[in-house]
């Protein structure tokens, strides 16, 4: 992982919550989610006018949708992203806040039992970007692409760390997530045991970057060797709190990936095969 | 478990697993091949260090040199680079390092690359750095212009660079240590500010002149 943003550099090394979450408006990161958030509405409006509708899209549903919206504004749109070259911990917590807490949010914000028809160019699309290889193999090179100290090929990773890698985080997780609880079952085979062995897979990555950080004598990502910190901490205590927040931002997905292959070493045990698994959230 | 979920179509048949291997694999090559030409179309020279994309105008400031003469930075003017620093001369560690890297940049090139350069050390510790120590600390490095800014224009200076400094384990009026961003910033001949490295870059520096001789041979007027 790699970065140096190109922001002024902060007056104030010990912000308040408030400053570090003043917004502002940055209109190709706002209007595309007033209108997603538009579209979603107006279909859930829609949808509560039947009873089947009003079933299959309870009111909560919104409510994480909206809670799931809100944090990726702040993830993306605060202040907070000022300080990203004082503050790995600061830039960690953005980042796993877009990867791990943004996308079950927008996934478990869905109407049950989505009819996508597989043939149609979108179930396709679907089809191929929620397949648990994919969606592991992207995931694992984005981690590790980005976060290798050294980088592959440092001229990309220093120069898209700082605009793509925010994205890349929320679609991978997007996609992560997107098998984990198998929000489109019509274009999703994974039955509940590939997803659990899924999930535990996918996981690994990120608890072994964070094992490292968490672990490391000395600060291994190269910007912040000789960083001004944020609240008078060290650049490697900055590291080893990034340990800290990537290991227990992982942990949620890795608890549910157990649950999954309990759930489906049961069902085995009951003599059931895992073919047809109720999706999880249910 | 709701009604609705017991009545979910059991779904697609899995796809056989080396077709799955092969799309994750061609999804892989997509997002790495995605972000090199996004880098690429962002800066179509794969700067080393950050670049600034687009350039943007550096900011003018002024101040004294290390003979004690009024010394300004007008961004263009000169025909020349100009690589930034700022730091100072109680560094333990830092500061002597980015001094003698970039000046071994500077010795990798070739003589006509190197009248195009200037090198510049900003300090963040006006209070300490008097003209004289200025001159003995850049001299002893090679060839750089010490630069003193009384605050608070200094602060002003900083931050338009996107640099910051905090003075830390103060133990008097004169003995403390001023933590700072570890950045070079090399302004073009245009006076646009193209790249930046952090210290921790300059190692490299093979590459770091390769940055260095691009930008010399192609500012943005």
């Amino acid at each position: 992982m790699t970065l140096l943003s190109m922001t002024l550099a902060p007056a104030d090394l010990s912000p308040g919550l408030s400053e570090l979450l003043a917004l502002r408006f940055d209109p190709l990161v706002w209007l595309p989610v007033l209108a997603v958030s538009a579209l979603y509405f107006w279909h859930y409006a829609r949808a509560r006018r039947t009873a089947g509708g009003r079933a299959r899209w309870p009111w909560w549903k919104p409510v994480l949708f909206v809670l799931g919206a809100v944090l990726l504004m702040f993830a993306t749109q605060s202040a907070a992203t000022n300080w990203t070259l004082n503050s790995m911990a600061l830039y960690m917590a953005r980042l796993m806040v877009l990867a791990e807490a943004v996308p079950p949010l927008l996934v478990l914000s869905l109407p049950r039992g989505l009819q996508l028809d597989p043939r149609q160019p979108l179930g396709k699309l679907l089809g191929v970007l929620l397949d648990p290889w994919v969606a592991l193999a992207v995931w694992t090179a984005v981690i590790i692409f980005w976060n290798i100290p050294a980088g592959f090929n440092a001229s990309v990773v220093t120069n898209t760390a700082a605009a793509l890698l925010p994205l890349l985080y929320l679609l991978s997780g997007l996609m992560v997530w997107g098998v984990i609880l198998r929000p489109l079952p019509t274009v999703q085979p994974a039955h509940i045991g590939s997803r659990g062995w899924f999930g535990l897979l996918a996981a690994f990555p990120m608890m072994a970057v964070a094992s490292v950080w968490l672990y490391s004598r000395q600060v291994l990502y190269m910007p912040y060797v000789g960083a001004l910190c944020l609240w008078d901490l060290s650049p490697l205590q900055n590291q080893q709190i990034s340990g800290w927040i990537m290991m227990l931002a992982g942990l949620p997905a890795l608890a549910l990936a157990l649950v999954q292959l309990l759930m489906w070493l049961i069902k085995l045990a009951d003599g059931e095969q895992g073919g047809t698994p109720p999706a999880v959230g249910d | 478990m709701s009604d609705e979920s017991r009545s979910v179509p059991p779904g697609p048949r899995p796809r056989p697993w080396y077709l799955s291997a092969g799309l994750a694999l061609l999804a892989v090559a997509l997002v790495l091949g995605g972000a090199w030409v996004y880098a690429r179309v962002q800066s179509p020279f794969p700067f080393y260090g950050t670049a600034y994309t687009p350039p943007i105008p550096a900011p003018a400031f002024r101040g004294t040199d290390q003979d004690g003469r009024p010394w300004t930075f007008t961004p263009g003017a000169t025909g020349r680079a100009t690589a930034i620093f700022f730091g100072f001369t109680h560094c333990p560690n830092i500061c002597p390092l980015t001094l003698a890297y970039i000046e071994r940049v500077r010795q990798a090139l070739s003589e006509e690359e190197r009248q195009k350069l200037d090198v510049v050390l900003v300090s963040v510790d006006p209070e300490r750095d008097t003209p004289e120590r200025l001159k003995a600390y850049v001299e002893y490095f090679g060839k750089a212009q010490g630069i003193r800014i009384p605050e608070p224009a200094l602060s002003e200076v900083a931050r338009s660079y996107g640099a910051g400094y905090q003075k830390v384990d103060l133990k008097g009026p004169q003995d403390y240590q001023v933590n700072h961003t570890t950045a070079i910033y090399l302004v073009d001949a245009g006076g646009k500010l193209r790249v930046l490295w952090d210290y921790t870059q300059l190692p490299a520096v093979e590459r770091v002149k390769r940055d260095l001789t691009y930008v010399l041979e192609n500012p943005r007027l």
